[in-house]
């Protein structure tokens, strides 16, 4: 096949908006950090439509692959990265600090991802994905508050991404050396002739699994997911709870689905084991919990549990399931961090449960979209998270897990539990803060999510059809 | 039948409306939540009045449900969500209005977050009445659990609880209840690849294992809304500390969706796999209702006796409505329309009393001597409810009990004990209240209900004794 370079307009104009930004940052001394927002806001717009104009054409179609099911996830993370750079201007906005750094690693995370999903190579996966990764280390560092915590997080990160891509790498190694190639194509004609299997291959593949499944910072690998989530400042916990998800499922099911499908019963059970390992361990974290931000870590965590263990049969219901489970818990976190930008006390951004006490008696309307977030999380209808609630058990009844299903809805209402806290400090506890005005921006986000949410949950079966028709072309 | 206008979408969109323009209401220090009432008043009453329309519309001799409406609303899985009608769940949506109705003008005076109260009570009338024309297992489940958000909200925000993880507990229970029918929903659509109707759920035939699996998962759904053993503490904790007339009103409505479900689920006889435990459940029920009842008769809380009342008549519907026969449902249908009004009236006008009482600084007792308004009215109540002939509970409850009796005559008899008690309970009450004695000189200051809500209150008293003539008074 003949490259078309055109159809890498989308990566290049990415690069270009890096580079647009350095610019500026070295020569213009009058920045501001709604600069790099708005150079980030250009370029994530031009990407996303380059990706909507190339949806199906490849650059380089042997290394990377662009399809429909690709470029929806594409767009997701160039939209998601959108609306959060907006969002995280108004902390930057706030704190008065240069915002370049972030918005340069964010575009430079979003550019790798976006090569990542289309991968059809495990070295251009590596590269890619564990670029990605490797620039959650500038993230984390981000900031000036808690300096020590921060640099404990950042270089304990480090240690276990170094690690892992080391893995990644060894996988990758001892692939090419059974296959002779790295391309998924091969490796999948490799993995089908099950005689000639070895159990170095097994391991490889193992190897390479495990490593996207620390990327995703599923139990037992989420120790540096919660720590993370803890100490980096609120745009980047925001960022990275709700952007490279989409990425990494994009990636796991690419991977599984074109290399190592063949085997992927001697796996199953392993994802299996680590989803219901996320799910548990997320809602008894996430019930220990006082500060917000890692009560909703941990409650990723059980969200996550439940994206793997839908999708753990890599068909096209599980795929598509797991999809919009995942579509839902996105737009739901969302507007959780949106919340949290306008959770603000003398400046402070707030995160403690008792700091919020009462917040509804003044805010009542970011108390209010918090709260249809928060049950939307929880899956009760008539809110969106029911949708994803019901493909997700609809899926598993389809393949006949009914302890899985049993487990999962005894979990929700453990988890219900926890955010229970939650409503209770917002509502019904007396207020012990004054809070600061709330930006408009946060006030608009917050509308536009709720309408989104109404929208889906009104009349979903329009946005579905499509979304369906566009996930098939992966298999 | 089926007609141009989707009726039942519009009573379910009207108090959704009604939330939006409560929610852009001025609220300030001068209103007082006042423009917040006043919409959901309106919102409540143009409801009724297409209620009105609804019955007019309704054929009574029909069966099944009518003016049935019904959206597309899933591609994969197919789900389509179903609406209808017909005269129980009518009188159902009437009464629970009715009651909601009095409720507010109960607590127009709540000076504190008026606005959310009618917010959220308005939000949760749409989701019953959704729930009450719900005509397919997964719309009958979307609006069973959708309820749970404003009443947890409701209680939480407005009824003086003070242990607030009575209501997590409470919460969770309810939580609990709707994941198992959400369980078996999920199952018997896959086995049937299709939405199901409400009444054809007892005819899919499952083979043993899923049976028992499913209808238990149904069973206790619906069991965790009633408050019998083992679910009873937590609506007896939550309903005993409420200080607001609309909060005891909506959260006693819960049971309400219990029974219900089983009168919908079970339309003619129990499913085969749970006829073995219903002896087991019939016990459960006759020995909480007895517990309660004492319970209700000893305690000297005036709203405990309300809830035991309530509670009583609830468990008596629930056995009532596992008895093989169409006249029996129809029963409980007139019946639960008078005792669903009568409760929230005796409510509004047992912490009008209580106010007094506290504000004032005064016993109770006699306290009535000083109002002479409600002193008719709350008379009117206690007697109606303790089934003298002014209500449609009087013929239909007499009913209900001469079929119980003709069951099993030993249940029968505990379930009239069960009402006598509760009866003496209310009638002991009303004597105190009412008592000469003790009425003077300290109950001078009292102040009576308003010439406004006396009106009301008589109105409503009309329309009851009207049930008690012809229940269907109002279809034209």
């Amino acid at each position: 096949m003949n490259p078309k370079y055109i159809a890498i307009a989308p990566e290049v104009t990415l690069l270009l908006g890096l580079l647009t930004m350095s610019v500026v940052n070295f020569f213009r001394h009058s920045n501001t950090p709604k600069t790099f927002f708005t150079l980030s806001k250009i370029t994530l717009i031009f990407t996303l439509l380059g990706t909507i104009v190339f949806y199906n054409r490849s650059w380089f179609p042997t290394v990377f692959e662009n399809t429909p099911y690709t470029s929806l996830f594409k767009s997701i993370i160039y939209l998601l990265s959108l609306a959060w750079a907006y969002l995280s201007c108004k902390w930057f906005l706030n704190k008065n600090v240069s915002s370049f750094s972030y918005y340069g690693v964010v575009l430079l995370s979003v550019f790798a991802m976006s090569l990542a999903i289309s991968a059809l190579n495990l070295f251009a996966l590596f590269f890619c994905l564990q670029g990605a990764f490797l620039l959650n280390y500038f993230l984390i560092r981000q900031g000036d508050d808690e300096e020590d915590k921060k640099r404990e997080a950042a270089n304990r990160f480090l240690g276990f991404a170094v690690f892992f891509a080391l893995l990644f790498m060894a996988g990758g190694l001892i692939l090419h050396f059974r296959v002779g190639s790295l391309e998924y194509a091969d490796i999948y004609t490799h993995f089908s002739h099950a005689s000639k299997l070895v159990w170095s291959d097994y391991a490889a593949a193992g190897m390479i699994l495990a490593v996207i499944i620390f990327m995703m910072g599923l139990v037992p690998f989420h120790f540096w997911y919660i720590d993370v989530i803890g100490v980096a400042i609120l745009p980047i916990s925001g960022f990275l709870c709700i952007v490279p998800l989409f990425a990494y499922i994009a990636c796991l099911t690419d991977i599984v689905l074109n290399a190592f499908f063949p085997v992927w019963e001697v796996f199953k059970p392993v994802l299996i084991i680590f989803g219901l390992m996320s799910v548990g361990f997320g809602v008894i974290g996430a019930n220990a919990e006082h500060n917000m931000r890692r009560l909703f870590g941990f409650s990723s965590l059980y969200h996550l549990g439940i994206i793997v263990l839908c999708l753990s049969a890599f068909d096209d219901n599980s795929v598509l399931s797991s999809f919009v489970y995942m579509l839902v818990y996105v737009l739901a976190m969302s507007g959780i961090y949106t919340g949290f930008l306008g959770m603000r006390s003398k400046g402070i951004y707030l995160s403690k449960l008792e700091d919020v006490s009462g917040l509804s008696a003044m805010r009542p309307y970011i108390s209010a979209a918090f709260l249809v977030f928060l049950i939307s999380l929880i899956s009760t209808p008539p809110l969106l998270g029911f949708l994803g609630k019901l493909s997700v058990v609809n899926n598993l009844v389809i393949h006949g897990e009914y302890e899985i299903i049993l487990f999962i809805l005894l979990a929700v209402l453990m988890l219900a539990y926890a955010y229970l806290k939650v409503i209770k400090a917002l509502y019904f506890d007396e207020r012990i803060n004054s809070f600061d005005r709330v930006d408009k921006g946060v006030y608009i986000c917050l509308t536009v999510n709720l309408i989104l949410i109404l929208i889906s949950i009104l009349n979903p079966k329009y946005l579905m059809n499509d979304v369906e028709a566009m996930l098939t072309t992966i298999f | 039948m089926t007609t141009s206008l989707n009726f039942l979408s519009t009573i379910i969109a009207i108090p959704f409306i009604g939330v939006l323009f409560a929610l852009t209401a001025k609220d300030d220090d001068k209103t007082r939540g006042r423009n917040a009432f006043n919409v959901s008043v309106l919102a409540v009453i143009t409801n009724l009045l297409v209620l009105w329309r609804i019955a007019a519309l309704l054929d009574i001799s029909a069966s099944g449900l009518q003016l049935t409406e019904r959206y597309d609303w899933l591609e994969n899985p197919k789900i389509s969500i179903s609406l209808g009608i017909d005269i129980f769940s009518l009188l159902l949506i009437v009464a629970v209005h009715a009651a909601v109705l009095i409720g507010m003008f109960g607590a127009r005076h709540n000076k504190e977050d008026g606005k959310a109260l009618m917010v959220f009570s308005l939000l949760f009338l749409c989701m019953i009445t959704g729930f009450f024309t719900a005509a397919d297992i997964f719309s009958f489940y979307i609006f069973f659990e959708a309820m749970l958000l404003p009443l947890f909200m409701i209680i939480g925000m407005f009824g003086g609880l003070r242990k607030q993880s009575v209501l997590s507990r409470f919460f969770i229970y309810n939580l609990l209840g709707a994941i198992f029918l959400f369980f078996a929903t999920v199952i018997l659509y896959n086995y049937q690849a299709a939405n199901i109707a409400l009444n054809d759920v007892s005819k899919v035939n499952l083979n043993m294992k899923l049976e028992i699996f499913v209808w238990g998962a149904i069973f206790i759904s619906f069991l965790s809304r009633i408050p019998i053993w083992p679910f009873h503490y937590w609506i007896s904790s939550i309903s005993t500390g409420l200080r607001n007339p609309l909060v005891f009103i909506i959260t006693n409505l819960v049971p309400l969706t219990g029974v219900y479900g089983f009168i919908r689920f079970w339309p003619k006889t129990v499913p085969g796999v749970l006829s073995y435990f219903m002896i087991i459940l019939e016990i459960i029920c006759v020995i909480s209702m007895l517990f309660i009842a004492l319970i209700g008769m000893i305690n000297k809380d005036f709203q405990y006796k309300i809830f035991s009342f309530m509670t009583v008549w609830y468990i008596i519907y629930l056995l009532a409505a596992f008895l093989p026969t169409d006249t029996v449902l129809q029963n409980i249908g007139y019946a639960l329309f008078s005792f669903l009004i009568i409760a929230g009236g005796l409510e509004v006008l047992s912490n009008h009393m209580e106010k007094q009482q506290e504000s004032l600084d005064i016993s109770s007792g006699g306290i009535l001597c000083a109002m002479p308004r409600a002193s008719r009215i709350f008379t009117f109540f206690v007697l109606a409810s303790v089934g003298m002939p002014l209500s449609s509970m009087f013929l239909n409850n007499f009913i209900l009990i001469a079929n119980l009796l003709d069951k099993n005559i030993r249940m029968g008899f505990l379930v009239i004990f069960a009402i006598m008690v509760v009866a003496a309970g209310l009638l002991q009450e009303l004597y105190r209240l009412k008592d000469t004695e003790c009425s003077l000189p300290d109950k001078s200051g009292v102040a009576d209900i308003s010439y406004k809500a006396y009106i009301i209150l008589l109105i409503i008293c009309a329309s009851l004794v009207l049930t008690f003539i012809n229940p269907l008074w109002f279809v034209v």
